[in-house]
């Protein structure tokens, strides 16, 4: 704006001290007006201001005298307004000031600790109940979908299976190879230890048969799948895509989550063969360049090691892994309520989620193949 | 240097578009200060576009804006900056910050572009919301209110720094007859009070006629502007068949 600056004279009255503005107080001299004026009404007893000068006013000049009013009722300092110009009166005009020179109300009371220790228990346990709800949930429609295949939306199921297996493919091949070749390096410096280096790829096929593949897997479709599935929902939550879909009376579990449950189930599975394959090649181009295992004994080795059961096993563990990480992270996703921020909240909580269930799952199914007792 | 000084926008042989896609061409028209300057179109045409492109969101496909003179097409981030200070925008649905309470999303602005002592940016803040009727509300979050609260709210964000120019999209949009007739009331106060320019997108007859000066028509058949007048001109003139459609409601 085009604001001259502001004149501030003051001269003694009877009840106080009488300050004139004359000129332009506005965005730009708002702050310091703002001092000047307090410093000049702390030792005054009451002042009035004279506005008869001004030639702009703008809601930051509007601030500074209801500010300015503010402390002076703090201070038990008189305040008035003898005189105003019409560009002053217009504005004055706008508002009633009474609403904003009372002081605000504090925001939110803040919790205290037991409070807020409370609150959080009382969201775990929801938290928990909601997980074994949509799990039962998922079952059921799961259940339901194998009785009639044909009601599947097979045609959502085959896109999401692109997202969830093909484009991960990369990926998971990358970390699964650097997997190999780490687990070689380990195996090398702690079995050479005994002489035992020929035992380089039994450790290796396996760990990641039984253990280490579905695992690694696990947590790379809960990053990535995972989080976009609670975010893609998420959002169609917040734009109000979900009702819609209500509206018209279909059932979103069966027309969103069904299908990426079952992509992700069958995704998984195949992502596990293929790491797998790509961690062992990994390992066997570093057992050629640091040891003395040669191809075809690698090989026979891995076939000597891993049994069906085990092969089974990682199987069986992958596709549960997926398709409770599915699950969980679209029922996330159907959990945001309000704007982005909670897309971002419950993205987060999908893939912790995630993670949890699955290191979860997999105690629960070494118990199960390996019967401590 | 008499109708530079009226004029705060003027656009030169502008083209905007997506891409290669040309929305609009041969766009030439000048914003005089201190006026309510509306963008009218049917749907689809390119308002909301040109709008964005007169705050620079978007560059255009090519021609020129100066904003007091001052090109805002070639302005570095500095000068763009500081331009962007003397705008305010309301957008469409509010694009109200959801984390933070409406109070917040008012001193955003002044906490990244003045010197103001946090009771002066509080005070200023609360006068904002005030002047929109949502005293009372500056400790509630954007999702804990109503759509029509939402656009005040958006609108209160838009005046935080005291903008020379404020531009509205679609701001009748989704808002009762009551509460759009109340925010025509309030463009005219700013206008008569603070001398505010103010650009308006919308296709609201009603909105038009009571708040605008001129009348900036989009034709989306032609690809460019094809009137530019008071909006009773624009109705009462038969020599433009698309624009008397419009302003006469005339069904297709």
């Amino acid at each position: 704006m085009a604001e001259s600056s502001l004149q501030i004279t003051s001269k003694p009255s009877s009840e106080g001290l009488e300050i004139k503005l004359e000129g332009a107080l506005g965005l730009k001299n708002a702050e310091a007006s703002l001092q000047e004026l307090t410093s000049l009404a702390k030792d005054a007893g009451a002042i009035a201001l004279d506005l008869s000068g001004i030639t702009y006013l703008d809601g930051q000049g509007i601030a500074v005298l209801i500010e300015l009013r503010a402390r002076c009722a703090a201070s038990k300092t008189g305040f008035s307004i003898i005189s105003q110009s019409e560009v002053a009166k217009k504005m004055l005009g706008l508002v009633a000031q009474e609403k904003i020179l009372s002081p605000l109300p504090p925001a939110r009371k803040k919790e205290s600790f037991f409070e807020q220790l409370g609150g959080a228990t009382i969201d775990l346990y929801e938290d928990l109940k909601e997980i074994v709800r949509f799990v039962g949930e998922c079952s059921i429609m799961i259940w339901q979908a194998l009785l009639h295949p044909s009601k599947i939306r097979w045609r959502s199921v085959w896109t999401n299976l692109e997202k969830t297996g093909v484009d991960a493919l990369p990926i998971v091949c990358m970390i699964q190879f650097m997997i190999g070749v780490i687990l070689s390096v380990l195996g090398k410096s702690v079995l050479g230890m005994y002489g035992a280096t020929a035992f380089i790829p039994d450790l290796v096929a396996i760990a990641l048969a039984q253990e280490l593949g579905p695992l690694i897997t696990a947590v790379v479709l809960a990053g990535r799948s995972g989080a976009s599935f609670a975010a893609e929902i998420g959002t169609m939550q917040v734009s109000e895509e979900i009702d819609a879909l209500r509206s018209m009376g279909f059932e979103p579990g069966h027309f969103l989550v069904l299908p990426k449950i079952i992509a992700a189930g069958i995704a998984m599975p195949c992502l596990l063969i293929i790491g797998n394959v790509v961690a062992i090649i990994g390992s066997i181009i570093m057992c050629e360049l640091t040891t003395d295992i040669t191809l075809p004994a690698y090989l026979k080795e891995v076939y000597r090691a891993v049994n069906f059961n085990m092969f089974t096993e990682g199987l069986v563990k992958a596709f549960f892994f997926a398709i409770l990480i599915a699950g969980v992270s679209c029922m996330r996703g159907m959990q945001v309520r309000g704007g982005a921020e909670s897309v971002g909240r419950y993205t987060t909580a999908a893939v912790v989620s995630g993670i949890f269930i699955t290191i979860l799952t997999d105690s629960l199914f070494t118990i199960l193949f390996h019967p401590p007792f | 240097m008499e109708t530079e000084n009226r004029t705060i926008f003027e656009v030169k042989d502008l083209s905007i578009g997506y891409g290669s896609r040309v929305v609009m061409e041969r766009l030439n028209f000048t914003v005089r200060k201190g006026e309510i300057f509306v963008i009218c179109g049917g749907s689809g045409c390119g308002k909301s576009t040109l709008l964005k492109h007169l705050f620079g969101l978007y560059t255009p496909i090519s021609g020129d804006i100066l904003f007091k003179g001052k090109s805002l097409v070639n302005a570095g981030e500095e000068e763009k900056a500081e331009m962007l200070k003397d705008m305010g925008v309301m957008f469409q649905g509010g694009a109200l910050f959801g984390s933070d309470t409406l109070l917040e999303n008012v001193m955003l602005p002044m906490q990244e572009y003045t010197d103001f002592s946090p009771e002066l940016m509080e005070r200023s803040a609360r006068y904002k919301l005030a002047l929109f009727n949502l005293s009372g509300f500056e400790h509630f979050l954007p999702s804990e209110i109503s759509g029509g609260m939402k656009k005040r709210a958006a609108l209160s964000r838009a005046m935080a720094l005291d903008p020379e120019v404020l531009f509205f999209d679609e701001p009748s949009a989704g808002l009762d007859p009551r509460s759009s007739a109340t925010l025509d009331d309030t463009i005219l106060q700013l206008n008569a009070s603070l001398g505010t320019t103010i650009i308006i997108v919308t296709h609201e007859l009603d909105s038009i006629f009571k708040v605008a000066q001129r009348v900036l028509f989009l034709d989306v058949d032609k690809k460019t502007m094809t009137a530019l007048d008071s909006p009773e001109k624009l109705r009462e003139d038969k020599s433009n068949e698309t624009v008397w459609n419009f302003f006469n409601r005339t069904p297709f």
